[in-house]
């Protein structure tokens, strides 16, 4: 079996606080293959940005620490990989996409500094012939008037241009991995799908592989071909895409599936609530022995409170779940 | 509707002419510039010889032959006001070029390395304890009386200042988004450095050496005033009101020119100061447009 390009293995990540150690990530395993939309989902604080931005070291440290666990790429092992090592990789066979446009790019410098950075520093191209490669690149990412934008600084672009920007950044170097940790978070909807649409065609030109950071499962079902679902730390499902919407196993996915917000034909009457998961998300200070989730599933036995489930496949497909007792709780 | 915005698209806000936008920053340039060239030319402004004595015209009230008067010693008050510029110049730009780099570079190490930090901010609320003045005239009480000794004595009392505006600048911009995704491109420790942090720190940086140089001029004034600051021999402003005070009943022309000089100077750095901080602030200035 080939390597897949990306693969970590039983990753761990620690945060240590005054008031104790977070255990922000805990035994995380995937894969991502060349060419494959990984999305990671979950809500605020589930580990997801965590895991992404390890990936390339990218946690400050302190008071953020890899407890153990390791992470391939290309067959390199990253998580021993020296400083400079590293660097050749960043923004070269790796690139990343932030959350926030308005505050990734430099204020004091101008577009086309930032843009052409990458591409002097790994390719040792002539300012000139960068140039003409963004320039080229930012007419791909659809910004108008590509050579006057870089003259301009970050904030005469909006907010979707700005995004546009970085992905422009992240992908001038071709990079094999794209991450992207909630690149639409920050963007309105209409921007959103521009963008979607934009890292879709990147990746199907560059073949390039991406790992999704969202918590929003209908970018999930535009882009990703893969999909993990996180909760506290650990990854309590992982499945393709179609697999997880027309089935999904783990509780807490059913959950999120439930708590999606649908428009409800005008007259039928039942504009109420919105569906939640019941009770709050566990503090990752003190390890629960169990299912982490297991405090707001209804279908949780005395095993789930004492025995940790383990992420298992299920009928030999490559559907697994981490929970002793999958697809019970149905979504109401 | 369309037209409102086809009118804002096509027609940018036409740009007043800068000194328009910040007349603050253009006031106090012209009055620091006039300053500037007082002290340079001063040779060929001065009338007389700002040290020769000439007993026989003490005091003389101003007068065509001598513009300010004349002091105790029968000096030109005037031709030792203009060479008294040069004192105040020197001190004003050398204390905010030296406070100003060697508390950037503090500042940097303080905000990159948590042992350093810990050790220099330390030492910096030490000195920061003790007044500015008190401590300069503690350290000229220990060496001789010198224009440079009064530098040097003078910047060790402002560096705490920009040490604690870098390291706070520093901290802040570390943590900041377009620093992790230079970070994220494979931007090593000096790029970030040089390209992202450095930039950022020039603006409130330059404001704040404003201030240092308007404070230096007055600490050198203090100083010589109370007799620890330049020797006498060489006019300043702050020692030409010590020696006047005594007599200033009778001819006040002694305190008063030198103190509206100096007065007049300080304001238009602060000026300066006020206007650039507007000017250079991203946040005020480039939204606004």
């Amino acid at each position: 079996m080939t390597e897949p390009l990306l693969r970590i293995d039983q990753l761990r990540v620690r945060f240590d606080t005054p008031e104790g150690v977070v255990h922000a990530v805990e035994d995380v395993s995937f894969q991502v293959d060349a060419g494959e939309t990984l999305a990671i989902v979950g809500e605020s604080g589930c580990g997801k940005s965590v895991t992404a931005l390890s990936i390339l070291r990218l946690l400050p440290s302190p008071p953020s620490r890899l407890a153990g666990g390791s992470i391939r790429f290309q067959g390199r092992e990253l998580t021993t990989l020296g400083e400079s090592a590293l660097r050749q990789l960043r923004g070269d066979r790796i690139g990343m996409v932030f959350q926030e446009p308005m505050t990734s790019l430099n204020p004091v410098l101008t577009i086309g500094r930032q843009l052409t950075e990458g591409l002097l520093r790994h390719r040792k191209l002539t300012r000139a012939d960068a140039r003409a490669q963004i320039i080229a690149l930012l007419e791909r990412v659809q910004i108008p008037d590509p050579a006057r934008r870089l003259e301009q600084y970050p904030h005469e672009l909006s907010g979707g241009m700005r995004q546009r920007a970085m992905i422009a950044i992240a992908m001038a170097c071709k990079p094999s991995l794209l991450i992207a940790d909630e690149p639409t978070t920050a963007l309105d909807v209409t921007i959103q799908a521009q963008v979607l649409d934009l890292i879709g065609e990147l990746r199907d030109e560059m073949g390039t592989a991406i790992v999704l950071v969202t918590h929003d499962l209908g970018v999930v079902g535009d882009v990703a071909d893969r999909v993990i679902v996180m909760y506290a730390g650990r990854v309590v499902e992982d499945a393709a895409v179609d697999d997880l919407f027309d089935n999904p196993l783990h509780p807490y996915t059913q959950g999120l599936f439930a708590a999606r917000p649908h428009l409800t034909p005008a007259g039928t009457g039942r504009r109420g609530r919105l569906t939640e998961i019941l009770g709050m998300v566990p503090s990752l200070r003190s390890p629960v022995a169990g299912c982490a989730f297991a405090p707001r599933c209804a279908a949780a036995t005395a095993r789930c409170r004492s025995e940790t489930p383990l992420l298992q496949s299920r009928d030999a497909s490559s559907h697994s779940v981490a929970c002793h007792h999958p697809g019970q709780q149905q979504a109401s | 509707m369309t037209t409102a915005l086809a009118l804002e698209e096509d027609t940018p806000p036409r740009r007043r002419a800068a000194w328009r936008r910040h007349p603050t920053v253009a006031i106090g340039l012209i009055i620091l510039a006039a300053v500037c060239v007082m002290a340079i030319v001063a040779p060929w402004l001065a009338t007389l010889d700002p040290t020769a004595l000439s007993p026989a015209k003490r005091l003389r009230p101003p007068s065509p032959e001598f513009w300010f008067g004349t002091d105790m010693m029968g000096r030109d008050v005037w031709s030792r006001t203009v060479y008294g510029a040069r004192v105040s110049v020197i001190t004003g730009l050398s204390v905010a070029a030296l406070a100003t780099t060697i508390g950037l570079v503090l500042g940097l190490l303080a905000g990159f390395d948590r042992t350093v930090d810990a050790v220099l901010m330390r030492i910096m609320d030490g000195l920061m304890a003790i007044p500015a003045i008190l401590l300069a005239i503690a350290l000229m009480a220990l060496t001789r009386a010198s224009l440079g000794n009064v530098i040097i004595a003078i910047v060790i009392a402002e560096v705490p200042r920009v040490v604690r505006l870098a390291r706070g600048i520093v901290l802040t911009l570390r943590d900041a988004t377009f620093v992790e995704a230079a970070t994220a491109s494979g931007t090593g420790f000096f790029g970030v450095l040089f390209r992202h942090i450095l930039p950022n720190a020039v603006a409130p940086l330059v404001v704040q050496s404003t201030y240092i140089a308007a404070s230096a001029m007055i600490t050198e004034a203090i100083l010589s005033f109370i007799g620890a600051g330049v020797p006498s021999s060489t006019p300043s402003w702050g020692n030409m009101m010590a020696e006047g005070r005594t007599v200033f009943q009778v001819a006040p022309q002694l305190v008063l020119f030198p103190g509206l000089c100096l007065s007049a100077t300080v304001l238009a750095i602060n000026m300066l100061g006020d206007g650039l901080r507007d000017m250079l602030d991203p946040r005020l200035a480039r939204r606004v447009k």
